[in-house]
């Protein structure tokens, strides 16, 4: 059997990456955080990222622990502070992996109606 | 992503509900719409080996775990999020996604509804699997680093 084959089960949507991030996603906190990313279209630090939120500082600092191992925000130092900006690209590929499987479906319910007109 | 957790479908069949529930809850007909093969009926906390009929993917073998039965009204199963689960070992912890139709009259026929959930656990789970076999990896790594230091 070809290991190429996939299985009805397969999108690309877990396995590696992908799963760290639907994990990252599945927070409603971590969605704020992201949100609150998306928004600005540049680096906040932590101090930035918990005003106005009902989140601890500590909270927030784990959750973009989270968010950064699933490669959807990135750090970089700026003098004492660490900075932390979306990634789009894993976003963008998790979108993508449920796309897929949303498609597999409509392929399939297709193919139920024909069978039911049969 | 207000929904990354599920995928839904809702559709209309143009049949009487138990014309729509025999080609979901009877596992050799759901499989001829599906494009697969079950290796018996569906029936609740059944572990059901099965086998793709699609074109180019003949035989490929999967499992579905079922949920619940309920006759004209709810099927539901859960199989793997991975497409390269081995199923000749132990895929106790490999995460799986729940799917489940549900079928309603409605004007004009039956209302089914389709929704695959979860991915955020599966996502979850698959991290936590990862976490534990990653003590292998690093013993593994241990013992090749010493190999090669041994050899130079």
């Amino acid at each position: 059997m070809s290991p190429k084959l996939r299985s009805p089960a397969a999108r690309g949507a877990a396995g590696g990456a992908s799963a760290r991030v639907f994990a990252a996603l599945g927070d409603r906190r971590r969605l704020g955080i992201l949100r609150r990313l998306a928004a600005e279209g540049g680096p906040l630090s932590i101090t930035r990222i918990s005003e106005g939120a009902d989140v601890s500082r500590q909270a927030v600092t784990k959750h973009l622990g989270v968010l950064a191992e699933a490669g959807l925000v990135r750090d970089e130092r700026r003098g004492r502070e660490r900075l932390f900006e979306l990634e789009p690209g894993p976003l963008e590929k998790a979108r993508h992996d449920l796309e897929a499987i949303s498609a597999r479906w409509d392929r399939a319910i297709e193919r139920l109606r024909r069978h039911l007109e049969r | 992503m207000s929904s990354s957790d599920r995928i839904e479908k809702d559709v209309l069949l143009p049949v009487p509900r138990s014309q729509a529930w025999a080609a979901i809850g009877d596992s050799a007909e759901f499989g001829q719409w599906f494009n697969c093969r079950f290796e018996g009926p569906f029936e609740a906390g059944k572990e059901l080996r099965a086998t793709l009929q699609e074109p180019g993917y003949e035989g490929f073998p999967f499992v579905v775990f079922v949920e619940r039965v309920e006759p004209e009204r709810h099927l539901s199963f859960r199989w793997h999020v991975n497409h390269d689960v081995d199923l000749d070992g132990d895929y106790a912890d490999e995460p799986t996604t729940l799917v489940s139709f549900d079928l309603e009259d409605a004007d004009g026929g039956t209302r089914l509804r389709i929704v695959e959930s979860g991915f955020d656990a599966a996502g979850e789970a698959g991290v936590k699997a990862r976490e534990r076999n990653a003590p292998g990896w690093a013993i593994q790594a241990e013992r090749v680093t010493a190999h090669v230091t041994e050899a130079a």
